[in-house]
């Protein structure tokens, strides 16, 4: 199937990609997600949107971001045959992959008329990232965070501070990820009218994992015409790390019709026992 | 858990289990949906890198290359320079630096010092 066949078919109209996915949601935000799904799938293709966020892109976000051979890496490991080469999302304004899905998002916010966007972060980077956004566009920002990720990484909380968010801290639970995403999930039940909730990764019911993704694809885009302009053919293997999978899905599927190995690398922590290590898969 | 079908980490009643890993952009006990689905049909394969082999990429990186990457890029990095390591006939990876490492710069410090223990450097 290529790619274009692909996105087309994935997700379906109620949001499942196979035997995944799809939105499990309290009765009264059904007709709300509905209305976004709707409003997303109309403004997305809409020129206005597309060439609105292709400005931002290229004059607020520093993309396209480069391709970069390392030279030196490749030739010190093992006999230094294999090239080793990176797509720049580090580059990306605020630095990481993070802010391409928060701008669309953003944007999207603004287009629907709504004053509020809220998420959740977990090292923050997307919270940055989102605060980011919201002081491009005028919007109010709230950030929740676990207790324990707002003590490792102080930097990021002050940054969002700096930018105008307000920063919750989640004290419930283990106090990381998923604890603040709950939270996050909860604000937004109570104020979906005016607000918007601007997930942090590929997750989430429909039409969020489709949003991170097609905001996310320019990546991969970017980076198979980076890398075949620069070689002259395709790389090998192409792989990205996988948390909720934001950076990771926009980088792979532009690559889904080529003949290249796609490789996700999941976190094995300590590689202790249950719970201390998370290979899902 | 949160409103899709996807895989996830469960403890013995079924709840989301605790997660651990050295960046925290990763602690989640779940995937996006479209990751299972590629999963599912073998489009994408799944691996994993330690704590350990990503503090040493890290490391690597920043000392040959003068980037700072990210310890969540560091992952996909591990993986990179393993199966560069394994490959004996060349070909090329492509790695998506995802993020920079300045916001894990305390943690690393604080935890592995400056890299002396990761010094395999030609």
């Amino acid at each position: 199937m290529d790619y274009a066949t692909y996105l087309k078919k994935f997700p379906t109209e109620d949001g499942r990609f196979g035997r995944f996915g799809g939105a499990y949601l309290p009765d009264h935000l059904i007709p709300v997600m509905q209305e976004i799904t709707d409003a997303y799938m109309t403004i997305c293709h809409s020129s206005q949107f597309i060439n609105e966020l292709r400005r931002i892109r290229r004059e607020f976000q520093g993309r396209p971001t480069p391709v970069y051979h390392c030279e030196k890496l490749s030739r010190n490991i093992g006999n230094g045959k294999c090239q080793i080469y990176l797509k720049r999302e580090d580059l990306n304004h605020t630095g990481a992959h993070k802010l391409n899905h928060c701008m669309g998002e953003g944007l999207l916010a603004k287009f629907l008329g709504k004053k509020r966007i809220i998420a959740e972060t977990g090292a923050g980077q997307h919270g940055v990232a989102l605060a980011t956004a919201a002081a491009y566009f005028g919007l109010d920002c709230t950030i929740y965070m676990g207790e324990v990720d707002i003590q490792k990484q102080a930097p990021n909380v002050a940054r969002m501070k700096v930018l105008g968010t307000k920063v919750v801290s989640v004290t419930r639970g283990l106090k990381t990820l998923k604890e603040a995403v709950d939270a996050a999930f909860e604000d937004y039940l109570e104020n979906y009218k005016d607000t918007i909730y601007c997930i942090g990764s590929a997750v989430g019911p429909h039409p969020f994992p489709m949003m991170v993704r097609d905001f996310q694809m320019v990546v991969g885009e970017e980076a198979r015409s980076q890398f075949l302009e620069m070689t002259g053919f395709l790389p090998d293997v192409v792989t990205a790390c996988v948390g909720g999978g934001s950076n990771s899905i926009g980088m792979f599927l532009p690559f889904i019709n080529d003949p290249v190995e796609i490789v996700g690398v999941e976190p094995m922590g300590r590689g202790e026992r249950q719970g201390r290590c998370h290979a899902r898969f | 858990m949160h409103g899709f079908d996807s895989f996830m980490l469960q403890d013995e009643n079924g709840e989301p289990a605790p997660v651990y890993s050295i960046a925290s952009g990763l602690d989640y006990p779940s995937v996006g949906p479209e990751h299972a689905y590629l999963r599912d049909i073998g489009r994408v394969k799944y691996d994993v890198a330690s704590d350990l082999e990503a503090v040493d990429a890290f490391f690597k990186l920043s000392r040959y290359e003068g980037i700072i990457p990210a310890l969540e890029s560091s992952h996909a990095l591990a993986y990179a320079m393993r199966y560069a390591k394994n490959s004996t006939n060349g070909g090329s990876v492509l790695v998506n630096l995802s993020g920079r490492g300045d916001k894990d710069l305390d943690y690393v410090i604080e935890k592995y010092g400056f890299g002396e223990d990761f010094k395999d450097f030609k």
